[in-house]
């Protein structure tokens, strides 16, 4: 079985991918007779436009990782939240589980992600995924900053700094969609 | 208890695993349907601004994806845009809905310090987002900014 449409990452959800359709009505006009069992055209309705709205806008990943300067080395990807699945279990850059992205240290604060151009769903419909938005925010008690820069369409590059100088040994939370 | 055309909607809910739709996974659906509702962005949106020109490279609304859906830009000053959607939108089904802005999250783009802030209601506008330089002077650049 395929699903219609094509995953969420693609930004192309559609209320009718998950049913909805603007006359679906109740058979003859008969609504819910039990609430415990039985759900509505309406509350589908509302179903479909609801998930085609935040699928356009969730994030396609939440990552959190602290780079590592003072002895160089690829940066400690903590904590990744992905459309496609979540890693609790921190994992070297260069060594990612399958499925999630890998990180390259350039220089003290400095750092590359890269992601896959496409990625799979639990059905196995494979969609294509490029880098549109990037957020970043450094997590620290002092004036560190995170700047972005989308490289290439699934490379994402961001560095740190503080007073205008690179700072290492950063943690930062990445947001990607 | 049949489903399709044998009883069409209201759906009722249980059937095989490979036909139905249980009380239970129906109302994980529900659930996390609605913890996606309450932290989901109302939209993401990077743009460029560039002396008197603001491009906006892409936007993902819960309006719609692409930039029909976007709101319009009006440069300020250096470092400094507003925008603005000029109606509401109305949702697949022709719901309406009020746009209004409630937080932002902005994030520069570049190789240098850069950092971001956001207005609401500024100046007659929506909302305004400065983008401003390691020196907290403000500069142009290209931005990312999420809305809730």
């Amino acid at each position: 079985m395929t699903p219609s449409g094509s995953p969420a990452w693609t930004r192309s959800a559609s209320f009718a991918y998950y049913g909805g359709d603007t006359s679906k009505r109740n058979f003859y006009g008969q609504g819910v007779v039990d609430p415990q069992t039985d759900v509505s055209a309406e509350e589908h309705a509302r179903m479909c436009a609801d998930l085609e709205a935040v699928a356009r806008t969730m994030p396609f990943a939440e990552i959190t990782y602290k780079n590592n300067d003072t002895s160089p080395a690829v940066p400690t990807i903590e904590i990744v939240y992905m459309q496609t699945g979540v890693v609790l279990v921190s994992y070297p850059g260069d060594t990612p589980p399958s499925g999630f992205p890998s990180a390259a240290r350039n220089g003290t604060g400095d750092v590359t992600f890269t992601f896959a151009s496409s990625y799979t769903d639990p059905y196995g419909v494979s969609g294509a995924f490029s880098v549109k938005h990037v957020g970043a925010d450094a997590q620290s008690s002092s004036a560190v900053r995170a700047v972005p820069e989308i490289v290439t369409s699934t490379t994402v590059r961001v560095r740190c700094f503080t007073g205008g100088v690179a700072v290492g040994e950063a943690r930062v939370t990445l947001s990607v969609s | 208890m049949a489903f399709g055309a044998f009883a069409p909607m209201p759906l009722r809910l249980g059937g095989a695993t490979d036909e139905g739709w249980s009380p239970e996974q129906h109302a994980r659906t529900a659930a996390d349907l609605l913890a996606a509702k309450f932290v989901a962005p109302f939209a993401w949106m990077t743009f460029t601004k560039s002396g008197a020109t603001v491009t906006i490279h892409d936007y993902y609304g819960q309006n719609g994806a692409g930039l029909a859906s976007a709101p319009t830009a009006t440069v300020i000053g250096t470092g400094v845009t507003a925008f603005d959607w000029t109606s509401g939108f109305v949702d697949a089904y022709g719901v309406p809905y009020a746009l209004k802005v409630r937080k932002a999250r902005v994030t520069p783009h570049g190789t240098s310090e850069l950092f971001g802030t956001y207005a609401l209601n500024y100046s007659s506008h929506a909302f305004a987002i400065f983008t401003w330089d390691s020196t907290d002077t403000a500069a142009d650049c290209k931005a990312t900014v999420r809305i809730w």
